[in-house]
């Protein structure tokens, strides 16, 4: 087991009489793939709500980082962003106005400094982080294969490039970790492809990452480990192939075998 | 973002800039410069609104009140402490800039229809209390004899404002200028990305590592600071000042320049408020029907443009088609 990069223990979260997430345990070691699987409404999302700090728990801890772990829960988004944690969202969030190079170049926002003065003044500096920033997101969609769109507005492109678009934008404040919500969601077969050959992409550069995903044909071969989340529980964890034969996973997503004269 | 160079678009701001130099030279027509002073200073209003509310995407319907500030704030240090105009400007915008910040800190936690009411009041309690503080401000007479700028010219001595149209015309032409560059390089940097990331989805821009509400602040600052040097110039200008000069009627016309515009665009702000501060006098000639034909004109800008004359955001656009949901 690698040493690990993010620590979840006693995560609870409730929405009214709702148990989203009920005392959850869930490690992410460094360099490590976690794939995050349940039925719809599981609290796999929720999950990463309170990960990234766009929800606050009920009760339970949250630790990060690569020596000392420190507690992430009562963080603001944007402060556990700065601390390496990045994402990508369920129904695609970009900053739709703006240009898929300035998306991107967004995403350096915690890695870069220049405030109102030097901005204003265009210091040096500024102008400096500029170029660099510029440079780095570039190289970005490069990887992601989208360099040639650069200069469109991020609204205008497909469906699946989006979804590219999105995780470029969370590489780019060079994250230890990072989460994707249900990246091959809407993805045809090909995209679907090009996806999985980006994460292992992104796995080689030593990233962690923790995956929700639906399509097995995804999770699995990606996975160095798999959790199953159902009513806000998890019920099983291991390697991919063990959860795949798992009773209680496939009675989680099948329903109970109900045997007896037709 | 490359260092500034001679693009296009910088040469016809350039050729703009020089043609409104000249203006007065060709046209010394004081009523002419004096309507265009006033739009202009309006450009300057709709310039610091555009930030607010083009780029961060903040409704404000309170104004008004930072160009209050800015004005009575140089008046009072004119009077009472006989500071001179270029002095005076400094705190005006620093003044409304920390109303601005302070405004925004409770009322930024409410969004959209809610922070439009919030900005709403504010800039009616502004207006009220320059009206009720008389012993200060002269309650509803305002503030009487403020020093016009002066200015030492080589070889001339020094020139005194006064009246004239033409020094406040270069006054006001220049600090829109000058305003004006600052906010293309803001809205081209780390910063004004920031605001207009938070504009177009907030909760991205906070897992994207934007200090959401420092820049909120931020961009509520600027906006006040830039209507506190308005408010100056024009306190300068008028050499009188009353609190219905800052009424709610004029934080609607400043944001109707920004919408016509269209939001986020600084040259939108600029032909906005020249076009909706020049329409008025340009149509004295029909009388009572002025304001029927200048309300005439907005619908038809907004049938033909509703994005403005110069926006490209549409309204709200969800970035994602809807089959994400379906295939989710």
């Amino acid at each position: 087991m690698p040493n690990p990069l993010l620590e979840i223990q006693h995560l609870t979260k409730r929405f009214g009489g709702v148990l989203a997430l009920d005392d959850v345990e869930l490690t992410v070691g460094e360099g490590e793939t976690v794939g995050l699987i349940g039925p719809n409404g599981a609290g796999k999302t929720t999950l990463f709500n309170c990960v990234t700090g766009v929800l606050r728990p009920e009760r339970g801890e949250i630790r990060f980082g690569r020596s000392s772990r420190e507690g992430v829960v009562g963080l603001a988004p944007h402060e556990i962003a700065q601390q390496g944690i990045a994402r990508t969202f369920q129904n695609i969030r970009l900053f739709s106005s703006m240009r898929v190079l300035e998306n991107v170049i967004m995403g350096t926002y915690p890695r870069t400094h220049t405030g109102l003065w030097s901005a204003t003044l265009m210091t040096a500096e500024a102008r400096r982080e500029e170029q660099w920033a510029r440079d780095r997101a570039l190289g970005l969609l490069e990887m992601v294969g989208l360099a040639s769109r650069a200069e469109d507005v991020a609204a205008s492109l497909p469906f699946g490039q989006q979804r590219r678009l999105e995780i470029a934008r969370a590489l780019a404040s060079d994250p230890s970790l990072l989460l994707l919500d249900e990246p091959a969601a809407g993805l045809n077969p090909t995209e679907k492809q090009q996806l999985l050959h980006l994460i292992e992409q992104i796995k080689a550069q030593g990233l962690s990452i923790l995956l929700i995903e639906h399509d097995m044909r995804v999770v699995m071969p990606v996975s160095d480990r798999v959790a199953v989340l159902d009513y806000g529980k998890k019920i099983a964890e291991g390697s991919p192939s063990t959860i795949q034969t798992d009773p209680r996973v496939i009675e989680a997503y099948l329903g109970t075998t109900q045997v007896g004269p037709a | 973002m490359s260092p500034t160079r001679l693009t296009p678009q910088l040469r016809w701001w350039i050729l703009g800039l020089l043609a409104a130099m000249a203006l007065p030279l060709l046209n010394p027509n004081p009523y002419h410069l004096d309507v265009l002073t006033t739009a202009l200073l309006y450009a300057i209003l709709a310039l610091g609104l555009n930030l607010i509310v083009g780029l961060t995407g903040l409704l404000h319907l309170g104004y008004a009140a930072f160009f209050a500030i800015g004005a009575y704030t140089y008046g009072l240090l004119s009077l009472y402490a006989g500071w001179p105009f270029w002095l005076g400007v400094i705190p005006a915008a620093a003044v409304a800039a920390l109303f601005g910040a302070a405004l925004g800190a409770p009322a930024l936690r409410v969004r959209g229809d809610y922070l439009a009411i919030i900005t709403l009041g504010f800039g009616e309690i502004v207006r009220i209390v320059f009206t009720n503080l008389d012993r200060w401000t002269g309650g509803p007479n305002g503030l009487l004899g403020i020093a016009h700028p002066q200015l030492w010219m080589p070889g001339r001595g020094v020139l005194d404002f006064g009246v004239s149209s033409t020094p406040y015309y270069y006054l006001v032409l220049i600090t829109m200028a000058v305003i004006a560059g600052v906010c293309m390089r803001l809205s081209r940097s780390r910063v004004g990305r920031a605001w207009v990331a938070i504009r177009d989805d907030e909760l991205a821009a906070a897992c994207t590592g934007i200090p959401v509400l420092q820049l909120k602040l931020l961009a509520q600052g600027c906006g006040g600071a830039i209507a506190g040097i308005a408010g100056a110039i024009f306190a300068a200008k008028q050499g009188t000042i009353t609190p219905d000069s800052f009424d709610f009627i004029l934080s609607v016309m400043i944001l109707a320049m920004v919408v016509l515009g269209g939001l986020g665009s600084i040259r939108g702000a600029i032909i906005g408020a020249l076009f909706l501060g020049v329409l008025p006098e340009v149509l004295r000639g029909f009388d009572q029907y002025r304001m029927l034909i200048f309300g005439l004109c907005m619908v038809i800008i907004i049938r033909l443009r509703p994005q403005g004359l110069f926006g490209t955001t549409h309204g709200k656009q969800s970035p994602a088609p809807s089959h994400a949901k379906s295939a989710a």
